[in-house]
């Protein structure tokens, strides 16, 4: 297990998509932290009552970010199929599971220091636009960056068990991103009472619960299991194709 | 390989093959397109999983060796590594993943003569250079059984002859070698022992030299100003015959007879001979002859 996991950390670092996802998260988690508290200050100054601790703007600001991580999770897969370097990966580390679960552990542990480190830049960019109105503690930032790192290691594991199902880039990053972006917004704008139920339950609900801790609609515990029942499934559909297929 | 058979679908790619590729000796692998080669070495290397039957890897299936690159090593298609990463990098991580020291990549890159691009990215590399990559993985582990599927592809012909004495080289150290490759004088200059499959099937499993002597069936070349007087005596003898190309009609093959049978019988009749010689086949004709009736994708002579 120790060598599959070496093996996958030494290929996720030779490769330019890997730097190039990184650089676009921090990009994207910078700029959209800023849009989202200077919206939160003007609305204040206008009388909205939109003032929220600024590590909370992380959360809205990483709904954006996530799709770094879901490219970079998602290429280190499908990037295997489309080079032929599965053949190489296959022959290196012929057991299954072992192979999805070196992939599933390098891509989770790089992203959850990604998420904690964009949780601290998206709150240092955030707090100084909305001043007043962005008021925090010390815990509400340890709490976002720590939320952000648990949300953004589950979004990879999905990311690899939705690629290895998948095995194609552009097929498993749109899936992806529907199910991050469009699906909710998509829910909850039917209006029943039972779509937004769902839409509660998909992971970028539970990673915004993670990150606020808002007790809205559930808890921080809940929020985990339900990011890992999502991470395990996708990577379960991910092992049963891995191994009923053929390279 | 016990009974190892694969089906796409509804088509059978290789059916019951049954071998065993010996230490010590370079094992040629000979097919038509479609013989089921390749899906074959894929079997072996645990990338395809079989129908039925087995393949084992020194009486092991590949994918329960504890460091299968240090059991065995294949290049099965010259594109198996990631174009954005540096063939160091590529051979780094194949490293890692079997706990084999660093010091081995930067052997195996200098055996194969990319030491000086190692820290260039893949996809700038020619045809040649992947394939000598891919040579590169398959001896990372420093493996006692070696699968090279069509390795001379792409190579160029001072590429080529080395590669036939890496190969020598590396059965003479008493490793198993097994190498498969459409050009047969290739072949003929590099196996020891050739396995023949058509359609899945095995046709031939034995020494080069038997294939090449079964092939040959004793021809012999006769050349003659008065072949015609000759010909209704050898027919005689109950010889077959058939002419020779590109020698103006004055000479002939006779398959079948020895030599002397075929001196005397003309010294007998009072025709001159210009010529008596062996003619030794080629393994390509010896071949040839092998599958002709298993080509897959190719042409057939009209019924």
């Amino acid at each position: 297990m120790r060598g599959a996991i070496a093996f996958e950390w030494t290929k996720l670092w030779s490769v330019r998509s890997t730097w190039w996802s990184l650089a676009a998260a921090g990009l994207l988690t910078a700029a959209a932290s800023v849009v989202v508290g200077m919206s939160a200050f003007a609305s204040a100054e206008n009388g909205f009552d939109t003032a929220r601790p600024a590590p909370h703007a992380v959360a809205d600001a990483l709904m954006v970010a996530q799709l770094a991580v879901v490219v970079l999770a998602t290429l280190a897969v499908t990037g295997e199929y489309a080079s032929g370097s599965i053949r190489t990966t296959l022959q290196s580390v012929p057991v299954r599971w072992r192979l999805l679960l070196g992939k599933a552990a390098v891509a989770a542990a790089v992203a959850a220091a990604l998420g904690v480190l964009l949780g601290i830049l998206g709150t240092a960019c955030a707090a100084p636009v909305m001043r007043e109105y962005g008021e925090f503690t010390a815990a509400d930032a340890a709490v976002a960056a720590a939320g952000a790192g648990g949300y953004l290691a589950a979004l990879a594991l999905l990311s690899t068990g939705i690629g290895t199902m998948l095995r194609s880039a552009a097929g498993a990053i749109t899936g992806l991103v529907l199910l991050q972006l469009a699906v909710p917004q998509l829910l909850r704008a039917i209006g029943a009472r039972w779509l937004e139920s769902v839409a509660d339950h998909l992971p970028s609900s539970a990673g915004v619960v993670l990150i606020t801790r808002d007790h809205e609609p559930y808890g921080a515990g809940i929020a985990i299991a339900v990011l890992l029942a999502w991470s395990v499934a996708a990577l379960a559909a991910g092992y049963v194709v891995l191994r009923a297929r053929d390279a | 390989m016990r009974h190892l058979t694969k089906k796409h679908g509804a088509r059978t790619a290789v059916e019951a093959l049954t071998l065993e590729v010996r230490p010590g000796r370079v094992t040629g692998f000979l097919g038509p397109n479609g013989a089921g080669k390749s899906t074959t070495m894929r079997m072996v290397m645990g990338l395809d999983a079989p129908t039925s039957g087995q393949a084992l890897v020194n009486g092991r299936p590949y994918a329960e060796l504890r460091h299968p690159l240090r059991e065995a090593g294949a290049l099965l298609d010259p594109r198996s590594a990631h174009p954005g990463r540096s063939a160091r990098a590529h051979l780094t991580g194949m490293a890692r993943s079997n706990g084999i020291p660093a010091a081995r990549v930067t052997a195996v890159l200098d055996t194969v003569g990319l030491a000086a691009v190692a820290g260039r990215r893949v996809g700038s590399f020619s045809l040649g250079m992947r394939q000598r990559l891919g040579i590169a993985a398959a001896l990372l582990g420093d493996p006692p059984v070696l699968l090279l599927d069509e390795p001379v592809n792409g190579l160029d012909p001072d590429g080529v002859r080395w590669l036939r004495e890496l190969v020598r080289g590396l059965a003479a150290e008493g490793r198993t070698v097994f190498l498969s490759s459409h050009l047969m004088s290739e072949m003929q200059e590099t196996a020891d022992h050739v396995v023949v499959i058509g359609r899945g099937r095995l046709i031939a499993d034995e020494p080069i030299a038997s294939i090449i002597e079964r092939g040959s069936r004793n021809t012999i070349r006769i050349r003659s100003p008065r072949l015609g007087d000759l010909l209704p005596h050898l027919a005689g003898e109950g010889l077959s015959m058939r002419p020779a190309g590109g020698s103006g009609g004055d000479a002939i093959l006779v398959l079948g007879g020895t030599l002397a049978a075929v001196g005397d019988l003309a010294f007998r009749h009072g025709v001159p001979v210009h010529e008596l010689s062996q003619r030794r086949a080629s393994l390509e004709e010896a071949y040839m002859e092998l599958t002709a009736s298993s080509v897959e994708y190719g042409e057939r002579d009209p019924a």
